[in-house]
């Protein structure tokens, strides 16, 4: 595997230690990990933006979830928002624009410096964030339903 | 004289509602912009609502060309948490399925580009192809669209007369050698509305991330088969084919090359086919604690599904990145200096699937 | 006098005009359709069905894009119907009238011309996007077909030293006729926009061009002077590029072999193509084409 790529990675501003779930998979949690240095060493790298996943915390906060593939690893980074804000990678990248933007209808995150934060999927009817409820056990809960 | 040409949401080139803002100069384009979202559906808000095996039909649904992907991936994304072995017999199918319907819906692309520029005759040539694959996935499982075919272990149905599949996939082999591809590559007219046009630089489709044959076509030998290797991918032997002239021609041969490689995947798959168990002797309906990410190449290129478990009947988060998501953009890059009558071809060669961007 | 009228209108009416002609130029529309629908694996319409497009059509309730004077939208298509059908009046044709006068065969081309320029203007009239580009479209294909069209009627005048369709028909049949008839044929499939010079009217990139705020009546007339502009083609290469037969029945059986042949012709260039861009059809025309009609003017200087 890429030795000096995962070292970096672990000094960047923010990060933390890498976790090898599979052969192929590295894991990172990093609530306060610096994106954009990521991205600018990802495209150096020449790795791939393969998605970012949001998943909707407690208190109004998101998780998100930068899928980054190198080859034949895949390079999972973790990181939190504060107060529902995330610095903008797609100036960098431009493979995160529509991925930025989606994020911002689903999950009223705010990618700070996108160049053009428009309205993706949501429709014109509906408030951003409508995808920040619940799922799993909880959402069973939340909705009343029975096992 | 300048332009502002709008393509869709409704449009006779377009399959699907999405739009293109064209900004031209004459016949030259200056710069395309592209919305989406007019079939959103919040697929991913309701799998989360919904227990696994309902999710199963649900996510089948996302696109209606690579259905079967879509349970394949969620399957994968679901076993990689509970740990379950897929049995050799069910890897073996699913191979079978998912490259029959890469055949499917490579053929269903060629048809929809020749009529996209303006060659009627090819495109009932091709759709007459892809009706005989339409026959053999009818006759594996029963249907023509959603197959159904995968379930959280293994696959639900067995191919219980494995020669007259393979004795199909040697016709359509031999239609997709004797008519498509001299066609293809011969047909002067053909070649002047493809060679040198679209084109889509190595620099920006590494930007853009594109996936699948777009990325091939430009020099990227990225395939999940080849990276990420699933199913029974290993053990066939799996080729990559990549082109290095980025234009629409190269889309062109890249698929079509695929599509041969797809049919020896196939007849090779069907020759050694191991016998054994389909699935799990009980129907999987919790999945412990964790996440997974789990990759699959649809024919349209990487499928990626995030899934995270809480130990219940019911995911906490399922998230679906389609290769259109990453496609879609690049026509950007590709539209900018060609000829607005190539505008229909060019969005074409990135095969855009609006069903699964806006899924 | 009486008599005269009563003859040229029903040449202009009867026949070779309006009504055997929109006949004949809904069955030459029709076997085409069939023909590619055959080769494609269809079964293709009736042979009615162009009759039947044509009254549905009338019957439909017309809606005038907004900012287009309706004097012009209802103008257009029938300005190229009534010239198109003057054309077919004017050539003589078996059965026909016979009112050669100097200068017959000029006012053939120009009038023949109408019902494409009706189409650039109604494109550029209707204030739709897709109906600008197809017109400026079709307004560069004319430039294109144009060249060996009407230089392979030239060419005949030339020899002929004549420019009266009398005189130009009673050439004796030479190499001239060989090589304009090839110009002439080269410039069919653009004239007819048949793949693969369909580009005015691309559905796939500009929806219907010109046509494109055409519906109802207006739409039908359109249709109409497609269909007598296909006869009118037919007619006039038939005319001078077929040997007259001794009896009128035989000249006129010749002529029809030869309409077909060129509908046979036009309809499997069609099958077998994929639509050019504009500027590679003009390119075509203006190497190609220019280089037949360079051809026939100076073999017919010379002989």
């Amino acid at each position: 595997m890429n030795e000096t790529l995962e070292t970096r990675l672990e000094t960047l501003p923010g990060a933390a230690a890498l976790e090898r779930r599979a052969a192929h998979e590295l894991w990172m949690t990093a609530p306060a990990l610096d994106v954009t240095a990521l991205a600018a060493l990802m495209l150096e790298q020449g790795a791939r933006l393969s998605t970012m996943t949001a998943l909707a915390l407690e208190g109004g906060e998101t998780e998100v979830i930068y899928h980054y593939i190198l080859g034949q690893a895949g390079y999972h980074l973790r990181v939190h928002t504060r107060s529902n804000c995330l610095p903008s990678v797609a100036p960098i990248t431009a493979a995160a624009d529509w991925i930025e933007r989606e994020i911002m209808d689903l999950f009223a995150v705010t990618f700070i410096g996108h160049p053009n934060p428009a309205r993706l999927l949501r429709p014109a009817q509906l408030e951003a964030g409508y995808f920040r409820e619940p799922g799993g056990a909880a959402g069973k809960a939340a909705r009343g339903q029975q096992d | 004289m300048p332009y502002r040409i709008p393509i869709g949401p409704y449009h006779p080139a377009l399959e699907e509602p999405y739009k293109l803002n064209i900004q031209s100069k004459g016949e030259i384009v200056e710069d395309v912009s592209v919305e989406v979202g007019f079939v959103h559906r919040a697929i991913e808000l309701l799998a989360q609502r919904r227990n696994y095996v309902q999710d199963l039909v649900l996510v089948e649904r996302v696109c209606g060309i690579c259905s079967n992907i879509h349970t394949l991936t969620f399957s994968m994304a679901a076993e990689q948490i509970a740990s379950i072995r897929v049995p050799d017999r069910a890897r073996y199918i699913r191979t079978i399925m998912a490259e029959l319907e890469r055949l499917h819906s490579h053929l269903l692309w060629a048809g929809v580009g020749s009529e996209d520029i303006g060659f009627q005759t090819m495109f009932m040539e091709i759709y007459a192809l892809r009706e005989k694959v339409m026959d053999v996935l009818e006759i594996i499982s029963g249907n023509r669209v959603n197959y159904s075919m995968n379930c959280i272990g293994g696959v639900n149905r067995d191919i219980t007369d494995p020669d007259t599949v393979l004795a199909a996939v040697r016709e359509i082999r031999a239609g997709i050698e004797k008519t498509i591809i001299p066609i293809f590559t011969a047909n002067r007219t053909i070649l002047a509305r493809t060679r040198g046009v679209g084109v889509l630089s190595r620099e920006d489709a590494v930007a853009y991330g594109v996936v699948g044959p777009i990325a091939r076509a430009s020099g990227l030998a990225i395939d999940v088969r080849q990276d990420f290797s699933y199913a029974a991918y290993e053990e066939l032997g799996f080729k990559i084919v990549t082109q290095d002239t980025c234009d629409v021609m190269a889309r062109v041969v890249v698929r079509a090359l695929e599509m041969l490689e797809s049919c020896r995947l196939i007849e090779k798959a069907l020759l050694e086919l191991p016998g054994g168990p389909l699935r799990p002797s009980e129907l999987v309906t919790v999945i412990p604690a964790g996440e997974a990410v789990a990759r699959v190449e649809a024919p349209r290129g990487e499928v990626v599904y995030y899934l995270k478990s809480d130990g219940s009947d019911t995911p906490v988060r399922v998230k679906i990145r389609t290769p259109s998501d990453l496609n879609i953009p690049s026509v950007r890059a590709m539209a900018r200096g060609q000829a607005l009558g190539d505008m229909a071809i060019i969005q074409a060669s990135v095969d855009p699937c609006c069903s699964c961007t806006d899924r | 006098m009486i008599n005269g009228i009563a003859q040229g209108l029903t040449a202009y009416f009867v026949w070779p005009g309006l009504l055997v002609s929109a006949l004949l130029g809904w069955l030459f529309l029709w076997l085409s359709r069939k023909l590619v629908a055959r080769m494609q694996r269809r079964f293709g319409p009736p042979f009615y069905q162009p009759f039947f497009d044509f009254v549905k059509l009338l019957g439909k309730r017309s809606l005038v894009p907004a900012g287009m004077s309706p004097l012009l939208y209802y103008g257009l298509p029938l300005a190229a119907v009534i010239s198109i059908t003057l054309v077919l009046a004017v050539l003589p044709l078996p059965g026909g009238v016979r009112a050669s006068f100097t200068g017959d065969l000029i006012l053939v081309l120009y009038l023949m011309e109408m019902p494409a320029f009706c189409d650039v203007l109604a494109g550029f009239a209707s204030r739709s996007i897709y109906g600008q580009v197809g017109a400026s479209r079709e307004a560069a294909l004319i430039l294109g077909y144009s060249l060996p069209f009407i230089a392979s009627v030239s060419a005949l005048a030339i020899q002929a030293g004549s420019f009266r369709l009398e005189d130009v028909l009673a050439q004796p049949f030479s190499a001239v006729h060989v090589l304009a008839g090839l110009a002439f044929v080269l410039a069919v499939p653009a004239r007819l926009k048949s793949n693969p010079f369909s580009i005015p009217n691309a559905e796939q990139e500009i929806v219907a061009g010109p046509h494109v705020e055409y519906n109802g009546p207006a739409l039908a007339l359109f249709e109409l002077a497609h269909a007598l502009e296909f006869v009118a083609v037919a007619s006039l290469f038939a005319l001078l590029f077929v040997p007259r037969l001794p009896s009128a029945g035989l000249t006129l059986l010749a002529y029809l072999g030869a309409a077909l042949l060129l509908v046979v012709l036009t309809s499997l260039l069609a099958a077998a193509t994929a639509r050019l861009q504009i500027h590679r059809a003009f390119r075509f025309y203006w190497t190609w084409g220019a280089l037949a009609a360079a051809a026939c003017v100076v073999v017919a200087v010379i002989f």
